[in-house]
Formats: C-alpha cells, sequence, structure tokens
C-alpha cells in the first residue's frame, strides 16, 4: 500500500485504484493545491483552514472514541477533564460547524461559477455536482467503514477489548444506512456509544 | 453530503435575485436557532458534555443535518461575497470600484475593520475553545438561566 514516492502505480484499473491509498499520495494530494486553473491561489489558505478544522474535530471524535470502547479508563478521564489542554480536544467538536461552513463554501463558490458561465442551473448539472462529490468520498469512506466494523475489532484481545466494536454493534442492521449515507438519520435514535459508525455523516 | 444537496438551492435563489438569497438565508438560519433552541430545551441539554441529560445530544443535535444550516450558510453567503470580490477586483480604476460596489470598496480599504475583523476572530476562537473548562470539568457547573 505504501508506494515509493508514488512512483509504481500500477498499470490497470485495480492496482491504481489501490495505490490512491498510499501514504505518499495521499500526502502529495493533501500538499498540493485543489484550485483550477482560473482560481486565485489564495483559495488554497481557506482550504488549509478546512482542513486543520477537519484535524480539530477529529482529535475530538477520536478522544470520544477511545473514552467509549476498549481503551477506556475512567479514572484516567475523569483526571483529563480537569486539565485545560483536554478542554481544548472536547471544544474542537465546534469546529465541524467550522468545517460544515468550510464546505458550504466550497461548494456554493463553484455553483457561482457555474451558474455564471452558464447564466442558469440545470438538473443535469446538480446530478454531475452530487456524482462527483459522492464518488470522491464513496470509495475511501466504504474501505473506512468497513474495516472499522469487520476487521479492526479483530485486531486485539483482552478483557475490555470486546468494546472495541460497541459503535459498530448495530451495523448487522443498519450498514445499508451507512452505504446511503443516512446513518444520521436512520435509526434516528442512536446512544452516544453504540450504533453504528454514526458520526462519519458530517463528510 | 446531505448538507451539500442543498447548496444549490441556496445558490440559485442569490443569483435569481441577491436580496432574496439574503432574506431566505435569514430565515433559515432564524428557524435553524429556533430548531436548536427548542432542542435544547425539550433534552435539558448542558453546557458540560458528560452530563446526564447529554446522554440525548449527539443523537437529536449533533448527529442531525437541520441543525447546521446556520453554519452552512454563513458559509454559502461567503461564497457569494468572494465572487462578489472577485467581480470588484476585475475593474481596473478604484473610481470605478467605488462607484460599482461602494460598499465592498470601503470594507476593502478599511484597514480598522481589517484589525476589528482579524483580532475578532481570535478572540472567538480561543473563547469557543476554553471557555467551556468549568463546564466540561464539572458538568452541573453551569446553571441553566
Amino acid at each position: 500500500m505504501l508506494s515509493k514516492w508514488g512512483k509504481n502505480e500500477g498499470s490497470n484499473s485495480v492496482s491504481a485504484w489501490l495505490v490512491s491509498f498510499s501514504l505518499s499520495r495521499c500526502w502529495d494530494s493533501l500538499a498540493s493545491s485543489r484550485c483550477k486553473l482560473w482560481d486565485n491561489r489564495e483559495l488554497d489558505l481557506i482550504e488549509g483552514f478546512k482542513f486543520f478544522c477537519f484535524f480539530l474535530a477529529q482529535l475530538c471524535l477520536t478522544a470520544q472514541f477511545l473514552m467509549c470502547t476498549q481503551t477506556i479508563n475512567p479514572w484516567t478521564i475523569e483526571k483529563f477533564f480537569q486539565e485545560v489542554a483536554f478542554t481544548i480536544v472536547i471544544s474542537s467538536n465546534l469546529m465541524c460547524e467550522a468545517f460544515v461552513a468550510f464546505s458550504g463554501f466550497f461548494g456554493a463558490y463553484r455553483l457561482f461559477l457555474l451558474y455564471d458561465a452558464n447564466g442558469s442551473f440545470s438538473f443535469k448539472e446538480y446530478a454531475k455536482y452530487v456524482g462527483r462529490k459522492y464518488f470522491r468520498l464513496a470509495p475511501a469512506f466504504y474501505v473506512l467503514f468497513f474495516v472499522s466494523w469487520a476487521v479492526f475489532p479483530r485486531l486485539g484481545a483482552g478483557p475490555i477489548w470486546y468494546q472495541a466494536s460497541y459503535m459498530f454493534q448495530d451495523c448487522d442492521k443498519y450498514w445499508w444506512s451507512q452505504l446511503l449515507f443516512i446513518g444520521n438519520i436512520y435509526p434516528y435514535f442512536s446512544a452516544p456509544n453504540a450504533g453504528c459508525f454514526f458520526w462519519s455523516w458530517i463528510i | 453530503m446531505q448538507l451539500a444537496l442543498t447548496v444549490p438551492l441556496f445558490v440559485v435563489i442569490y443569483r435569481r435575485r441577491a436580496w432574496a438569497g439574503h432574506l431566505f438565508s435569514a430565515f433559515v438560519i432564524a428557524g435553524d436557532t429556533l430548531l436548536n433552541l427548542y432542542i435544547v430545551d425539550k433534552y435539558k441539554l448542558r453546557a458540560g458534555p458528560l452530563a446526564e441529560e447529554n446522554w440525548y445530544l449527539f443523537a437529536y443535535m449533533f448527529q442531525k443535518p437541520w441543525t447546521k444550516f446556520g453554519s452552512l450558510i454563513v458559509g454559502i453567503a461567503a461564497a457569494w461575497l468572494y465572487v462578489e470580490l472577485l467581480n470588484y477586483r476585475k475593474l481596473e480604476y478604484d473610481d470605478l470600484r467605488a462607484q460599482f460596489y461602494p460598499k465592498l470598496n470601503w470594507c476593502v480599504k478599511c484597514k480598522t475593520l481589517h484589525h476589528f475583523l482579524f483580532l475578532g476572530g481570535a478572540v472567538v476562537v480561543l473563547t469557543n475553545l476554553l471557555i467551556g473548562h468549568s463546564a466540561i470539568a464539572s458538568p452541573y457547573s453551569w446553571s441553566l438561566g
């Protein structure tokens, strides 16, 4: 999975797809500009802020995951909550709001340019907009979902390791709603330490 | 993904009539704020995330896309403003810029506004990240008001 400097990319579509998960390819993608030729490069700065918000949101969600599953240690957590630095970790959930705002900015910016170029916005363009977003997110999301649900809980052992699957315990019933990106709406209620990967909807 | 599906609606309204876009956005933000207030009141949610009542926080607030419309619309309105700024920059002469985009021209030229926004933004970020410390350390230390 680790392609050296991204040069040993496969010649067929399967290996090309696998290489798209390589660390070097992901780093290159992260570090390179997403600006089109006609965009001002200042948008990279805003994209950087978006990434930073995503990072902080992930920090908070990872802490939430670790507090609810197999690494839980209530006494350590109680100590963490008294520290100011940990306040930043918990408060980072607010960065989800900033992430949503930046996502709205980039989506609307592209659509404004499209509308101005064509003078209208047809259903076909709407379908293209949704399709592009889906195909950009879905492959990595599905891999992450199935690995977290089916592989990760089998990677360890211990007295409380069974809790590794706590937040995926309803996936037997509701895996399809994750595939459709509606896991936060169906089922309507998910307990914070159960359900099926419910926090993933934000992407 | 769910919120992204609604972005084109706002863009089309903004492009048909800019004032209608602002009005619609303000209406949705107001509705979203009232909805959030209602959810907080109904489930008695607390500022401290570990309060017992916050069992419902994820399920009914954090997870639902309709509680995020306020943030989404801020981004959409910012994109509208940015596109206006790009059009403003295309004009070569200052007098034309002042004539066609008087408010934007004032915002671009006013150094005091820039400093205020920069410092105000830093204060908002730091406040949001740190103000919850006492509520996180002790979930019931903040009153319900």
